[in-house]
């Protein structure tokens, strides 16, 4: 009985994969927000795989973590691979609240799973997504997202700084994330409410040039970081904090980042984390890191804890 | 400079008459910016209040939020258009949902005079 039910379950394995698939192992922790490194390079293999034009085979069976924000930029992927008209097929985590989080997440839209997901018992949260192609601010939107997660357990008030970091996000994809101003920059949002800890999580998502090579980092600093004087983490702090100029050079411009990071210390939204380029910024405790292999593109995440009395 | 007497008729906006939804920065960024609002509403109302000699009340309760960028290129951006004393102390700016607002604008019509000298010197 134990032989037929594993032999119901198909491995990743060459055997059972078109030869044109490259089979791709996910890392069990799988979390930009908690673990930057796995998942980063990840994404790395993925990313170098899409541009090759290279379908893939991905087991995520030994996910045991896997947060929101990798989730929706792990959509988001899978959705570019799609574009791309290549095939990607999948498993799911056995994990049963990584597995709830992928199915919602709109991974198997994009991916055809190798077996179909195994049920997942009760409540495991909401996911609400939206893709936007022409990069635009879009507040109508916005104003959705903010009521799926207000209409849940937090008063409406609370949600106004989530309406400003989302609407700061899209502007600053719309308005940095190609390398011309003006450009076309497709990007990704999610929230997702977790009814265990009435927690509502935003991400933000682009695949554009990075926050990093957008800022106006000037030649010092280039060449700081040339002889290890300075990181990309340090250049992520200073354009987080407002250090760094916009790169229109105009002193109004650029306070969109710095206004979430004050948003995040006056404990209006928590767990401010801003992943661009090689660097990985987790604001409430002020870690900045540099990744060893860097993000396509820019994620911004952030939480909406319930009201403490 | 003296400021308008603001027991008199004052010129009154709500934000929430031009959107419930406020966007981003330019007009190019999406809709109802922070650049329409001023265009379309904030300017005229303002010059409005200053050929009348009384105050421009500006209601900014009652919509879903405000991003940064709009808030700066509406009211910052009016600074840079108009006299920015004037703007300065003809504005007044009503807030009950969100308070801090007030304090933040504020910060943006000030700090717009150094943004207009910048832009003079060509940086």
């Amino acid at each position: 009985m134990w032989k037929r039910f594993r032999r119901q379950e198909p491995s990743p394995a060459r055997s059972v994969l078109p030869s044109s698939l490259v089979p791709i192992t996910a890392p069990a922790r799988l979390s930009l927000r908690d673990d930057p490194d796995p998942a980063t390079a990840f994404f790395a293999v993925l990313e170098d795989y899409r541009r090759r034009g290279q379908g893939v085979a991905l087991d995520m069976r030994p996910v045991e973590q896997l947060t929101p924000e990798t989730c929706a930029m792990l959509a988001a992927v899978m959705e570019m691979f799609r574009r791309k008209k290549l095939i990607v097929r999948g498993t799911s985590p056995r994990a049963e609240a990584a597995r709830a989080l992928l199915v919602r997440s709109g991974f198997f839209e994009h991916v055809t799973p190798m077996v179909p997901p195994a049920p997942v018992r009760g409540d495991l949260g909401q996911i609400r997504r939206r893709r936007n192609d022409e990069g635009l601010a879009d507040p109508t939107l916005v104003d959705t997202f903010v009521n799926f997660a207000s209409s849940r357990s937090i008063s409406r008030p609370e949600h106004k700084p989530s309406y400003r970091c989302l609407l700061e996000c899209m502007a600053n994809t719309r308005n940095h994330a190609t390398e011309q101003f003006g450009g076309r920059q497709p990007w990704w949002v999610a929230v997702h409410f977790d009814p265990e800890t009435n927690i509502s999580a935003f991400s933000f998502l682009d695949f554009g040039v990075g926050i990093l090579k957008s800022a106006n980092i000037r030649m010092a600093r280039k060449l700081w970081l040339k002889l290890g004087i300075a990181t990309p983490a340090d250049l992520l702090r200073e354009v987080l904090t407002g250090e760094i100029p916009s790169r229109t050079e105009l002193p109004y411009r650029g306070r969109g980042l710095p206004g979430m990071v004050k948003t995040c210390r006056s404990g209006q939204v928590r767990r401010l984390v801003v992943v661009a380029n090689d660097a990985h910024a987790d604001v409430e405790p002020g870690v900045y890191r540099k990744l060893k292999k860097p993000l396509h593109g820019t994620l911004v995440y952030w939480e909406l804890h319930p009201r403490e009395n | 400079m003296a400021a308008p007497n603001i027991s008199t008729s004052a010129v009154r906006v709500r934000v929430l008459d031009f959107t419930r939804t406020p966007g981003a920065r330019y007009r190019t960024d999406g809709p109802f910016s922070g650049e329409q609002f001023r265009d379309e509403i904030l300017v005229e109302a303002y010059d409005r209040a200053r050929a009348a000699g009384v105050a421009l009340i500006v209601v900014l309760d009652g919509v879903a939020g405000y991003a940064t960028s709009f808030l700066e290129e509406a009211f910052g951006g009016l600074a840079r258009d108009r006299d920015q004393a004037d703007v300065i102390a003809r504005l007044q700016l009503v807030s009950t949902e969100e308070p801090e607002l007030v304090g933040e604008v504020m910060e943006y019509m000030k700090e717009a005079r150094l943004a207009k000298r910048t832009q003079r010197l060509g940086r």
